[in-house]
């Protein structure tokens, strides 16, 4: 065998590995229903640094105005409770899969 | 012999190119092909029918697995926020004290120890005032979410409903044809004609309740007002008692 040949044969097995990964592929594609499911979103993990309240001094602007940073930092908690709005489609994947209960292509 | 090779390697490549093209199709060719035909067809409706019944079953198991997990996810997430916020609430009233006491221990006169009385009084109302519109906004908010995640059960489940006795009545049809000695070739494309139309109209249906559970904002808009509300009237609070401690203490 000459080395013209054995790299023709290189290619042919390359492509012979190709087509079948191809043809896997393509199976996969068409015959496989949908593999994924719709997962519940989990709520994002808290990203924000503490808010640290401020030391007490006796001077009445520190005071007022660590009174009002308690704000600041409920802040993240009270916006968090839109996040469960997209939890209330979660189940739409599971509705939809009703609708291949039978197909009608099979009969 | 070099010759050979060659031959052998195109003949192979040809093969192998070939097999590699019709591969896919024959693939397809025999998913279309998987029904058995028309004939027959008549004598396996009532497995086709028992079949169906399974798989809605089935499926109906995984919705309310599915419907179990998100309550519990969004109970969770409730208690893990209350939490958070009580854990707040005690730090930042700690915190407060403190600034107090550092107050009341700087006033020396006794107008000036009845100023600070005062803004003590003014902030932990504004405080309590305060706590108290939020958790309202968020009963209301959690409570549309909950109005919304049962509308959607109910919406769904009449989705469903429709479709399984869609499909009831589509085989029922089929089979009294079949009874009626209707050619097989003509039931079965009826058959398929029907479970197509209940198969579109769930997806119809579903498509317009996913519509419909989307449209929290008006709540999610609701809530936010009325936080913001809550937080500008704590702020007007504070920043008067505020001028009124800077005043008495000559700060």
């Amino acid at each position: 065998m000459t080395a013209k040949d054995k790299a023709m044969l290189i290619t042919a097995i390359a492509l012979v590995v190709i087509g079948l990964f191809y043809s896997y592929v393509s199976f996969l594609a068409e015959k496989l229903p949908k593999i994924y499911n719709q997962v519940v979103p989990t709520e994002q993990p808290n990203k924000t640094l503490e808010i640290v309240p401020p030391p007490a001094t006796g001077n009445v602007d520190d005071a007022a105005n660590a009174i009002l940073k308690e704000l600041s930092a409920e802040d993240q908690i009270l916006a968090e409770e839109e996040n469960d709005a997209s939890l209330i489609t979660g189940d739409s994947q599971e509705v939809g899969d009703f609708g291949q209960s039978i197909n009608e292509n099979e009969l | 012999m070099k010759t050979n090779y060659k031959k052998i390697f195109i003949t192979g490549l040809a093969v192998i190119t070939a097999i590699t093209l019709i591969a896919p199709v024959l693939i397809s060719a025999q998913t279309n092909n998987s029904g058995q035909g028309s004939k027959g067809f008549c004598s396996r409706i009532s497995n086709i029918s028992s079949t169906v019944d399974q798989k809605i079953a089935d499926r109906e198991t995984k919705l309310e697995e599915k419907r179990a997990e998100i309550n519990n996810k969004i109970q969770e997430r409730w208690n893990k926020r209350d939490d958070k916020l009580n854990g707040q609430h005690t730090k930042w009233d700690e915190n407060r004290a403190e600034h107090f006491a550092r107050l009341e221990e700087k006033a020396q006169t006794d107008a000036q120890k009845q100023a600070v009385a005062t803004f003590k009084e003014i902030v932990n109302a504004a405080v309590a005032a305060r706590r108290a519109a939020v958790d309202k906004a968020i009963e209301d908010f959690r409570q549309g979410v909950q109005e919304a995640i049962k509308t959607r059960k109910s919406n769904v489940d009449a989705a469903i409903t429709t479709y399984r006795n869609s499909i009831k009545t589509a085989i029922q049809k089929a089979e009294s044809d079949c009874a009626s000695g209707v050619d097989p070739t003509t039931v079965r494309q009826n058959l398929r004609v029907d479970l197509k139309s209940a198969r579109e109209k769930l997806v119809s249906d579903r498509q317009a309740v996913d519509k419909l559970s989307a449209s929290l904002e008006p709540l999610i808009i609701a809530k936010r007002e009325a936080i913001k509300k809550a937080i500008d009237d704590f702020k007007a609070a504070v920043e008067k008692a505020r001028a009124d401690l800077k005043a008495a203490l000559g700060q």
